[in-house]
């Protein structure tokens, strides 16, 4: 039964609530499941703003060692990177939203927040560590949501991240977490704070009507997918990525040239990968611009007279 | 083609909508109230379910784009229904102050074809909105091809020397924003298969496949068409054949100078940037060789 999930059991939840499983492991939580108009709300409030960062809740319910997302709000504030406990000011406003939501047969409560990262990939800085402990002390079961609306339109794919922190007092394993290019300002507050913690694997479900309702939505709006061009959407994107890139090329020659002036030549370069990060880095460009060409040049042989 | 106008109901007026409302719809919309509707019928789990909510957008002149949408509480009894007018107004309050462009269009509700407690509800939503519109989706199995989904106006029409309302139906477009297609394709994508990773590429090319095999089904028929009418085998429709020459003298859709050099420069542009990532990628490689070829050095003279 595909549409089973949508149901709410309040009792179940309140027990759930009170037993607290996630109190023993701070791996409790593993999978986190969003529906399809969770995601879509979210990615849209995450481009309404264009550079400035969003932020919204989102209301849901635990089954397992899972949480699961049935809807997302967004809430009035915005540049979230730089004030601390932003998510205060949204206060009045979301117990209003939710005490609504209850009245239209919502009945999930908020177990998470999300926010956007314009531009600068999907983790969480300092403040959003803080912000995050705060709410799994006093809020939990609770969950951060990054979305990066910039690389979500670049790469033609919604760049999404789930995460929960670890406790205070607790030290991870040394697990290297995914690669995912940085911007040269945003490295320093990524480096600190990524091991403090870990990001849960996303899965997405959607209602029986959805799957028929966007089956047949395909057949009006196939138009939008020739018409757009990617390349022309990300310009400034795509411009910003690649002085990134030469920034970071510049610091490594700057490095190098460091090292050898200091005579300790040759080096002990075991340990330094960031050339790799920066070759990495530089072939994901590459494939998103040449995705985005290849459609250019479809469009032009069925459209142009050659 | 749509099945909805053959039926007989005496709350629509069947006359050809004169309003020259353009009316265009965001997939967003119709998800928001397929899940307020799934969630109705797992709540109430007895009886019919309706749902009935606001639609949220931007009017400009006589275009209307319909945004979003909240859900709206009502009470229905035999002979009356009302809708919740303070929680609607306090809901659309909350609204104001996130997206401040959207302003209150009309209304949704759910059911085969306008009763007279849409009537009634249209009533009350007039109010608000003095041309507020009516949006109908049908949640039951869709069969055709088309969306389950009419809009409609509202217009008063004296029958017997008597004043009443009816529902004119109103065409409308599908439009949406690049981030709402990229979230539907990846919902669309990913639920299917599983798996978004690794599929990018093939995603890609399948979607716009799907996309060309679109236009190519729909040439077909014009070009049947065209071949029957010549043939004798129905009767030219001078409207029609005028539409297929006009997209015809479109075609090819740019063919001046200074839009080939345009897209050379463009593609120059990628193939650079290409070239980039590629030398990136080679200077990453001979540095890693010389590091192993260091490497083997300082162990011999260790040695």
């Amino acid at each position: 039964m595909q549409d089973a999930i949508y149901r709410y059991n309040e009792e179940e939840q309140k027990q759930i609530n009170n037993k607290k499983p996630w109190k023993e492991d701070v791996y409790y939580f593993k999978e986190i499941r969003i529906s399809a108009i969770a995601l879509i709300k979210m990615v849209m409030h995450a481009r309404s703003g264009g550079s400035l960062e969003i932020m919204g809740l989102m209301q849901g319910k635990i089954v397992g060692n899972e949480m699961i997302v049935m809807d997302a709000f967004a809430l009035p504030v915005e540049g979230t990177e730089t004030r601390v406990n932003a998510q205060a000011e949204g206060y009045e406003y979301m117990v209003e939203y939710n005490e609504k939501s209850k009245q239209v047969g919502r009945m999930e409560n908020v177990i998470g927040w999300y926010h956007s990262h314009p531009g600068y990939g999907c983790w969480l800085s300092g403040i959003d560590v803080s912000t995050q402990m705060l709410n799994q002390k006093y809020q939990e079961p609770f969950v951060a949501v990054v979305i990066d609306p910039n690389r979500t339109m670049s790469a033609g794919k919604v760049e999404i991240g789930a995460f929960r922190t670890f406790p205070e007092d607790y030290t991870p394993d040394d697990k290297p977490s995914e690669y995912q290019t940085i911007p040269l300002n945003k490295i320093e507050d990524f480096g600190i704070h990524c091991k403090r913690y870990y990001s849960l694997n996303i899965s997405y479900f959607k209602s029986e009507l959805d799957t028929n309702l966007l089956a047949s939505l395909w057949n009006k709006y196939w138009i939008n997918t020739l018409s757009s061009s990617s390349l022309l959407t990300n310009r400034e994107y795509n411009t910003r990525q690649i002085s990134d890139l030469a920034e970071k090329i510049e610091q490594e020659d700057f490095f190098y040239n460091r090292d050898k002036q200091m005579g300790d030549f040759p080096y002990e370069l075991s340990e330094n990968d960031s050339l790799q990060k920066i070759a990495q880095d530089s072939s994901k460009i590459a494939i998103e611009v040449t995705h985005g060409l290849l459609t250019q040049v479809l469009k032009d042989i069925i459209f142009n007279k050659h | 083609m749509m099945e909805v106008s053959s039926i007989e109901n005496k709350y629509i007026l069947a006359i050809e909508n004169s309003s020259g409302l353009n009316l265009t719809l965001h997939p967003f919309v119709l998800i928001n109230i397929s899940d307020h509707f799934t969630r109705e019928k797992f709540q109430k789990s007895s009886g019919n379910v309706k749902v009935i909510g606001a639609l949220l957008g931007t009017q400009k002149g006589r275009a209307i784009e319909i945004f979003s949408s909240f859900e709206i509480p009502f009470t229905q009894t035999e002979e009356n229904i009302v809708v919740d007018e303070p929680f609607f107004l306090a809901k659309q309050m909350q609204y104001k102050q996130v997206f401040p462009d959207y302003d209150f269009l009309g209304w949704y509700s759910t059911g085969f074809y306008p009763t007279k407690y849409d009537i009634m509800c249209q009533q009350q939503f007039l109010k608000h909105n003095e041309s507020s519109i009516f949006l109908q989706l049908n949640p039951s199995k869709i069969v055709s091809k088309d969306l389950p989904v009419t809009i409609y106006e509202s217009v008063i029409d004296v029958v017997d020397g008597q004043s009443q309302m009816f529902f004119v139906q109103n065409k409308y477009q599908i439009v949406s924003g690049d981030e709402e297609r990229v979230a539907i394709d990846h919902i669309n994508v990913v639920t299917q298969t599983g798996d978004a990773k690794h599929t990018l590429l093939l995603s890609q090319l399948t979607n716009q496949r799907n996309a060309i095999k679109m236009l190519t089904d729909r040439i077909k028929i014009l070009y049947k068409y065209i071949e029957d009418v010549e043939a004798g085998k129905i009767p030219p429709n001078h409207e029609i054949l005028r539409q297929i020459a006009g997209i015809c003298n479109r075609l090819p859709t740019i063919n001046s100078k200074e839009f080939k050099n345009e897209f050379m420069i463009d593609c120059n542009d990628i193939l650079l940037i290409s070239y980039l990532s590629a030398l990136t990628k080679g200077a990453n490689k001979v540095n890693n060789l010389i590091e192993n070829f260091n490497r083997i050095k300082a162990d011999k003279a260790k040695r």
